[in-house]
């Protein structure tokens, strides 16, 4: 029975993981109101070692989301505004002329915001693209390279970056390539009316919720370990593959839509995003492996920063998300 | 049961479901695609009905065809779509979307096709979660028969092909359409001018070929009358017709006309045979028959009158005559080859070049020898067909030596041929005049093609004068004043101009009473009382109709011409009494004589011109005229080209009945 054995083991941790989800969304809940999606979206970014952005006009609660998930998880939080006058070593750190034990002069390197485990950058786009580019190179690498020193950054590492869509004056729009890094472009939508009266009942009575840690760093990690272990069946490797095609406006599985309004489609990182993506929305689910379903819900965050309309497709008011749900639609789930 | 085996068996179960579930999507995609290339089918099958219910001329085996081509079609794209492969795991994929399980029986069963060293123990939880869920699994609703999308279609087009098969439809053939022809249209005028042509080359005896030629030349004049030709076919009709004159026309006529010539000089010199001779050189064959015969008769009857001498002479005459041609011939014959010769002699030695001058004469050599062979070919020709003729004057003048009675046999048989070349010529001169009527028929054709509706209008109104029929007689017929019989004619007066007796009587003015000679020997009072001489009184004049009914034109018996209408005025040498008012009066009746001593030419065609073409003196005119014209024409006076012209005006003027 060791087989059965180890099966046993892992629909325990797979139960383990949905349990300790589960925890979470609940103590982010007690602050969060609403905003599922969005939450399910920032904690799968986390869940695949990656970044999210977080898009939306100002007072929807980025912030207040992104400090809750902090403190729910007893990691180390870190907050940085986002200004023009923002310098890339007001973020990574600099090194300062210290003083020793035996008063003699030493160079040492003050760390910056960026070493944290969850990192909050806030209006990203409003910084220039050098200080994003620091910011951008550590996300990637996971570590800092001061003055021919390098400095790793601890795990788990995560960074939401939010930006506003409104307010494009002054800004510098991130550029595709650094778009490409970020796991998931997350919408977060104005509130329903329900939504809002229990915004309004909670953040205007006497009572304020507190957050409890209920994962550390290591459950994290864990968690994380998990996820690169659930299997995906050939058929649904297929169509994540056929769908990324089908962005492509000069492939054969390019769909009206595509071929009319979209400039670039998604670059493999968008396959694997979606992959990774799906494979913590079947764990979340309970479920042993990914599936078609789960790829066609995580299309959408995965892909929609990473399809580049034409200006043909901007002129006419395309979003990218009429693109993927065209794509999404029209791609058979099987294929001969 | 083993965790292993349990496993197995939930496997087995899943791939079962997912097989029964994948024949259950080719049945339906087979039956839809029946039902979709069914309709199809039928509308091709209904199309093909109602043509052949519509058309009579679709063949009955094309329904058939198309039946049987929708059947093969039909069978063929079902066997076809049921055999079609289907994407893998398609009978998974159908259960795992009917059963909400998020593709756990599809990835199981991709799972469980790995080999197990690559199988994770994640992928065997999947496995065995899909495995706890296969005991429910159904293939007919996951795949389930849905009516196909095009059966209504379907069903509506097969009841209408049903419809169709019944439907017996009526066929009512067109009417036959009646083929219409632009009919040629050639005035009554022109029409009776052809037929009177007809009948007077019907008058003559004639041979069967030209007779044959006439009556088909009647028909087609018919025909045209008729309008029931259009111009394609009558000038395919005249075609026929000339051809069939050409085919038996006897050619050169001149050269006969010279050979006939040189045979009559050569028998002038016998006294004997001169009456003959000087007949053939007229052409006169009945007189040249009858020389001939009276010769025989002669010489059978009288030999003793004539003396050797003479005999000898009419021998070597007839001997002359028979073999003169033969002579000439060879000489021409001898010509020939000699220029020939000359010709291809020249030609090899101007292999290297000619000078212009050498080239000048090469080429008039050869025009020269061209024209021989030309004479010479006609000269043979007019020589057949005189040849029956030389051997009777040759054998004759061997006889000659030997009997005088074989001798008056020859020259009987001499005068028979003559007799037939009288006729052959007679029956080439009518088809000539039959072949130029058609020439004419054809250029008035080409000429009414050319000038259409409105040269048509204006030939009728001149037929119509020409007829006598004009406006002339509508014209409202003024008086002279000083005639008192006279009544003015209404505007829609019947009279007609042309009928009137316009010239009056003429005699030179004498005071007091003259008799003149009226018609059947009458002698007529004629009152002058001082007139000017020729003073017209026709009886139309009096009757206030233009003209009346009596008159002759012209008329009048005087010297000199008639006056064209009543006189007025008095005689300057009037010296008599003035009129006693008490006297008594007298009726005088005034009348035109003819006498055969007319108007002059000019006033006959004057008054043709105004009247119409009729009566005595216009149709004595003409034909002088005519005479003269073709006699121009048969001198080439008149160019080539204005030939036909000239004939067609003569056509328009020729005297009416």
């Amino acid at each position: 029975m060791a087989e059965s054995g180890s099966v046993t083991a892992e629909k325990a941790d797979v139960e383990q993981f949905q349990r300790q989800i589960g925890k979470l969304r609940e103590e982010i809940g007690k602050v969060i109101v609403g905003n599922r999606e969005v939450i399910d979206g920032a904690l799968t970014c986390m869940l695949a070692g990656s970044h999210a952005l977080l898009e939306g006009v100002p007072g929807l609660g980025k912030t207040v989301l992104v400090k809750t998930m902090a403190e729910a998880l007893a990691l180390r939080f870190s907050r940085v505004q986002f200004t023009p006058d923002l310098m890339p070593a007001d973020i990574i750190g600099t090194t300062v002329i210290d003083e020793d034990a035996k008063g003699g002069k030493v160079f040492e390197f003050r760390r910056g915001p960026i070493f944290a485990n969850i990192v909050l950058a806030d209006e990203i786009n409003r910084a220039t693209p050098k200080t994003q580019s620091a910011l951008l190179e550590a996300m990637q690498e996971h570590r800092v390279t001061v003055a021919k020193t390098t400095y790793a950054i601890e795990e788990p590492f995560f960074v939401l970056a939010t930006q506003n869509p409104l307010e494009m004056e002054g800004t510098y729009p991130l550029p595709e390539a650094q778009l490409d890094r970020f796991f998931f472009k997350l919408h977060v939508p104005f509130p329903s009316r329900d939504e809002l009266h229990s915004i309004l009942d909670r953040t205007t009575g006497g009572h304020d919720p507190t957050v409890e840690p209920v994962l550390s760093r290591e459950q994290v990690i864990g968690m994380q370990r998990l996820v690169r272990e659930v299997p995906v069946a050939r058929h649904v490797q297929d169509f994540v593959i056929r769908v990324l095609e089908a962005t492509h406006p000069d492939n054969k599985e390019a769909t009206e839509l595509t071929r009319r309004f979209v400039r670039f489609g998604a670059s493999p990182r968008g396959a694997q995003s979606v992959l990774l993506a799906a494979k913590i929305r079947a764990l979340f689910e309970g479920r042993f492996a990914a599936s078609i379903d789960d790829v066609r819900k995580v299309c959408f965050p995965a892909l929609r920063h990473r399809v580049l309309l034409n200006f043909e497709g901007e002129a006419e008011g395309v979003k990218t998300d009429q693109v993927i749900e065209e794509i999404l639609n029209k791609t058979p789930e099987a294929k001969i | 049961m083993s965790d292993h085996a349990r496993r197995d068996a939930g496997l087995i179960r899943i791939a079962r479901a997912a097989r029964r579930t994948e024949l259950r999507i080719r049945a339906a995609g087979a039956l839809d695609t029946l039902v979709s290339t069914l309709a199809v089918s039928l509308v091709a099958v209904a199309l093909a009905l109602t043509l052949a219910k519509v058309w009579p001329g679709f063949p009955r085996q094309g329904v058939r065809d198309v039946v049987a081509g929708a059947v093969v079609a039909i069978a063929a794209r079902t066997v076809g779509r049921s055999l079609k492969r289907l994407p893998k795991f398609a009978g998974a994929l159908a259960l795992d979307v009917y059963h909400g399980f998020s593709d756990r029986l599809t990835s199981a069963l991709s799972f469980a096709g790995l080999p197990a060293p690559q199988r994770t123990p994640l992928m065997d939880a999947a496995i065995e979660d899909a495995c706890q869920r296969a005991d429910h699994l159904s293939p007919r609703r996951a795949a389930p028969f849905h009516w196909p999308r095009d059966f209504a279609a379907a069903l509506g087009l097969g009841a209408g092909v049903a419809f169709l098969a019944f439907l017996q439809v009526r066929y009512v053939p067109p009417p036959a359409q009646v083929k219409t022809i632009q009919p040629v249209v050639l005035s009554t005028d022109d029409i009776d001018l052809f037929r009177e042509v007809g009948k007077k080359l019907a008058e003559t005896d004639k041979t069967p070929e030209v007779l044959a030629a006439l009556q088909a030349y009647n028909q087609l004049v018919e025909d045209l009358a008729q309008k029931r030709l259009d111009r394609t076919e009558a000038f395919r009709r005249m075609h026929e017709i000339e051809s069939r004159l050409m085919e038996g026309r006897a050619l050169d006529a001149k050269e006969l006309e010279e050979q006939l010539k040189r045979r009559a000089a050569a028998l002038k010199k016998s006294e004997l045979s001169r009456p003959a001779a000087e007949a053939l050189e007229k052409q006169d064959f009945a007189k040249a028959e009858k020389a001939l015969r009276d010769l025989a008769k002669k010489l059978r009857e009288k030999p003793d009158s004539l003396a050797k001498a003479q005999l000898e002479r009419l021998r070597e005459a007839m001997k002359k005559a028979a073999e003169g041609q033969k002579e000439r011939l060879a000489a021409l014959e001898q010509r020939r080859e000699e220029l020939r010769q000359q010709l291809l002699m020249q030609k090899r030695d101007a292999d290297g070049g000619m000078s212009e001058e050498e080239r000048s004469l090469f080429q008039k050599k050869e025009r020269e020898l061209e024209r021989l062979e030309r004479e010479l070919e006609g000269e043979q020709r007019a020589s057949r067909k005189l040849d029956r003729l030389d051997r009777d004057l040759e054998k004759a003048a061997q006889d000659l030596m030997n009997e005088l009675g074989l001798t008056a046999d020859d020259l009987d048989q001499g005068a028979e041929d003559i007799n037939r070349m009288a006729e052959e010529k007679m029956s080439d001169e009518e088809r000539e005049e039959l072949r130029q009527r058609l020439e004419d028929l054809r250029e008035q054709l080409r000429q009414e093609g050319q000038g259409g509706a409105q040269r048509m209008a204006r030939l009728r109104r001149f037929v119509r004068q020409a007829r006598g029929e004009g406006q002339q007689g509508q014209r409202p017929r003024q008086c002279p004043p000083d005639d008192p019989n006279c009544k003015p004619q209404d505007e829609d007066g019947q009279g007609e101009d042309g009928q009137g007796q316009k010239g009056g009587q003429g005699q030179n003015g004498e005071e007091g009473e003259t008799f003149v000679l009226g018609p059947g020997g009458q002698k007529i009072l004629v009152m002058s009382r001082g007139q000017r001489p020729g003073q017209g009184q026709g009886q139309g004049q009096g009757q206030g109709q233009d003209p009346g009914q009596g008159g002759q034109d012209p008329g009048g018996s005087g010297q000199d011409k008639g006056g064209r209408s009543a006189g007025h005025g008095h005689d300057p040498n009037i010296t008599g009494k003035a009129t006693n008012p008490k006297m008594g009066t007298l009726d005088v009746q005034a009348a035109g004589i003819d006498t055969g001593q007319g108007a002059s030419r000019s006033e006959v065609i004057l008054g043709a011109a105004e009247r119409g073409f009729k009566g005595g003196a216009y149709k004595k005119v003409y034909t002088e005229y005519r005479t003269s014209a073709e006699e121009q024409m048969h001198k080439d006076q008149i160019p080539p080209g204005a030939n036909d012209h000239v004939r067609r005006y003569f056509d328009l003027i020729r005297p009416r009945e």
